[in-house]
């Protein structure tokens, strides 16, 4: 049998509204409020040890203590799962039931499911660090929501390997991982156009996702003082790629001193999976621009070049891994005064 | 066109005197082969290895792979452009081997002897276990050509004696079958169907970015093309695209296109549930945004000149071709052409990460390929085929030689044909 504590509200929990809702954390045997109901619905399978309960502004304004407090009950009680709300769309409620269950996951490695409306904050905070059931608005969607919550508190309770969000009921905590399906990808393909086409229902596989927009810098005011870097990400490393750069997927850039005014055939090489490096190869100048930035400089057409060049890779990288690449390189040349940057792309 | 499939089902290979094919045992004569394969100067030594599905083995190095298949009707060859002239293909009569592939492999690691090309990713086939259904031509009996190229041969020589060897010897091994007759006749033919059947197009992007990077039609490299172009989708069964990408991950090898997936659902299909009008063949990759644009539309408006109504599309590549990928979506949803694209997804190890670079609002109906950087655990192998050492050019191996017979955990970049093949074994990504 799953062995499940639960957390609910000063409300839930039959204190009281809004006036009750500096209540301090307070713990009952057994089950309480929705507790009751939800007891039912586990039948023989799983049941309610314990209960905890908060006023909601307490759990907000002393979070610290009410972490601390409901984790020394549920540390102390060793439930399987812990079961949260569910909160529909009451956003202080929503908020702790999140918060404790991510506390809960982190710091006991004990699983916790909630129930939160389409409108509750804790959504946004908390669907990545627990199990969120999506329920109504408000307590009128109580008796749909207990058997799913409970469905899933079992299945987590006996430490099942839970499958895709949409089958097992929870909200997606943010991944995509591979299913193998009955249809290959080109039936499936064929089956959504014949379904669009006859005006039948489809659902596409892979929703848009809206890329961070960038918005291009103020221009430099007078380029005549400026320190210009030279960045790119076309792989041109010195020979034998003395840092080990990878050629895709890359996890580092490097740093590289110029010297003179020409970099010379030979002394640079291409590791970069993705583009054709002849051409670079012939003259490295073509990727990392000194000869004409060393003009520029001799003009005072730019103040001064900086005194390395940054490297990376851009192939096969993921968006997160080119943010960070992105923000450390920005980082190391701020520091170091530079003021603009000459990005080369392959 | 017209095409009649004649195909004969290998259960068997064995080595033997005499070259032939009775009930289902193919019989050969591997001296005979291999004199065939060396007489190409380029080639030093080749040793022919056989697989068997279901064993536990690793296949290395592999450079292609291909089905064996011969014209035994009609005005043109197999790989036209290669084993004959660039006659149009696509229609008579041809004869496949199903359940064997030829399979080119370079027994030592191929560094290119100039430094001008793109690097080559290892692209391993698993015969057994977890990695079965990650790869192609796992579920083949596999007759493998281990080759070793002269010291100092070129990037053109090296790609051009492998394929040779590699079209030569399934030629060699589909001639058996002539005045044979087969176990099943399949015809294929595109259009022509009922007026009242939704008409649909398929667009296969390929990529083709220089050597060993490359796809040909009819022996021709298809960097060369700045606008797509019109097939008919026989021609593709036929053998007039023939790949030579060795990035292997991403690939759509020479036995993927002859078996095209979404060629044979659309042709299975065809005259029942809809009017399978054509293909287009375009390529991505394209050096600038004018360039894909144009790319995208022309696909779009050779569709519109079709009257098709639906297209379903395909890509080989990455983040780059992407780019060209998507831009002919949105030249297709613009013309009022439903697309229907399968895309490969990133999302990096933990599928956490953005799916796609670039993913316009007009894509509405995507196809999820699955999640390309997700990892699986591959137990030890008792048999490597294809040289002593493996090495995968990504950041959690890097460049380190690896003992090809270990245990391996590999996602589709590890794989050949990687990508594609989470597609055709239905794997896809889904939220969790």
């Amino acid at each position: 049998m799953v062995t499940i504590v639960h957390f609910i509200n000063q409300f839930f929990a039959g204190f009281g509204g809004e006036e009750k809702a500096d209540m301090p954390v307070g713990f009952i045997e057994g089950p309480k409020g929705p507790g009751t109901a939800l007891s039912q619905v586990l039948a023989e399978q799983g049941r309610i040890i314990a209960t905890i309960y908060a006023g909601d502004n307490f759990s907000h304004e002393h979070s610290e203590v009410f972490l601390n407090e409901a984790l020394a009950h549920i540390r102390r009680l060793k439930p399987h799962v812990v079961v949260a709300g569910p909160a529909f769309n009451s956003g202080r409620y929503g908020m702790a039931c999140g918060m404790l269950l991510k506390a809960v996951e982190d710091k006991l490695g004990i699983p916790g499911v909630t129930g939160l409306g389409p409108d509750n904050p804790g959504i946004d905070s908390f669907r990545k660090f627990c199990w969120i059931v999506p329920v109504g608005r408000s307590a009128a969607g109580m008796r749909a929501a207990l058997p799913e919550m409970a469905k899933l508190a079992l299945k987590l309770g006996r430490k099942e390997v839970l499958g895709p969000a949409s089958p097992e009921g929870y909200l997606p905590r943010g991944f995509r991982l591979n299913v193998k399906v009955d249809k290959n990808a080109a039936v499936r393909a064929v089956d959504m156009a014949l379904a669009r086409l006859s005006g039948s229902t489809w659902e596409t596989e892979l929703k848009r996702v809206k890329f961070e927009e960038v918005p291009p810098p103020a221009p430099i005011n007078d380029l005549s003082c400026a320190t210009i870097a030279m960045v790119t990400e076309g792989g041109m490393v010195p020979v034998g790629n003395p840092d080990r750069l990878e050629t895709r997927n890359a996890t580092k850039w490097c740093h590289y001193p110029i010297n003179g005014d020409d970099l010379q055939q030979g002394e640079y090489e291409v590791w970069h999976g993705g583009y054709i490096s002849t051409w670079v190869n012939q003259d490295p100048d073509r990727n990392v621009p000194l000869d004409a930035l060393r003009s520029l400089e001799k003009e005072k057409f730019i103040g001064e070049l900086y005194g390395e060049y940054l490297v990376t890779t851009g192939n096969m990288t993921n968006v997160s891994t080119c943010q960070n690449l992105g923000r450390e390189m920005g980082g190391y040349l701020k520091s170091r005064g530079v003021t603009g940057v000459i990005l080369t792309a392959t | 066109m017209r095409l009649k499939m004649g195909t004969f089902h290998i259960t068997s290979v064995e080595e033997c005197q005499k070259t032939s094919l009775e009930k289902g045992v193919l019989r050969l004569n591997t001296s005979e082969l291999q004199a065939l394969i060396l007489q190409d100067e380029t080639i030093l030594e080749v040793r022919n290895e056989l697989v068997y599905p279901g064993e536990s083995a690793r296949i290395v190095h592999v450079l292609d792979a291909v089905e064996p298949r011969v014209k035994v009707e009609g005005p043109s060859c197999c790989f036209p452009g290669f084993l004959g002239l660039p006659l149009t293909a696509g229609h008579g009569t041809t004869h496949r081997l199903t359940g064997v592939a030829v399979l080119a492999i370079s027994t030592e690691v191929y560094k290119p002897a100039e430094t001008d090309v793109l690097s080559c990713h290892e692209g391993i086939i698993e015969m057994s276990g977890p990695g079965q259904d990650r790869c192609t031509c796992s579920d083949t009996i596999n007759v493998c050509l281990c080759l070793r190229v002269r010291p100092n041969t070129s990037s053109p020589e090296f790609d051009t004696a492998t394929r040779m060897a590699m079209l030569k010897a399934a030629d060699y091994i589909a001639r058996t079958t002539v005045n044979q007759t087969p176990d099943c006749v399949e015809e294929f033919e595109a259009g022509n169907a009922d007026p009242d059947l939704p008409r649909v197009v398929y667009i296969n992007q390929i990529q083709s970015q220089s050597l060993l990077c490359r796809t040909y039609l009819y022996g021709m490299p298809m960097e060369g093309f700045y606008t797509p172009t019109l097939l008919d989708p026989t021609e593709l069964l036929d053998g007039a695209v023939v790949n030579s990408n060795l990035r292997n991950q991403l690939r759509a090898c020479t036995y993927m296109q002859q078996n095209n997936f979404v060629v044979l659902e659309l042709f299975k299909r065809h005259r029942k549930d809809l009017n399978f009008v054509g293909m287009v063949m375009s390529r991505g990759h394209y050096d600038d945004n004018p360039m894909k644009v144009r790319s995208g539309n022309y696909a779009a408006k050779l569709a519109k000149l079709m009257n098709a109504q639906a297209a379903i599309l395909t890509i080989e590549g990455t983040g780059n071709a992407n780019v060209d990928y998507m831009a002919t979506v949105k030249a297709l949803e613009n013309a009022s052409i439903i697309a229907v694209p399968i895309a490969h997804e990133f999302g990096g190890p933990k599928g956490d990460d953005e799916p796609l670079f670039e993913f316009p609002p007009e894509a509405v109906s995507v196809v999820s390929g699955g999640g390309v950087d997700r990892f699986i655990e591959l137990p030890a192998v008792n048999r490597v085929v294809g040289g002593a050492t493996m090495s995968f050019s990504d950041a959690s191996v890097s460049f380190k030689e690896l003992d090809p017979k270990a245990a391996l955990r590999a996602s589709a970049h590890y794989f050949f044909c990687g990508f594609r093949s989470l597609q055709t074994h239905a794997f896809r990504a889904m939220e969790f």
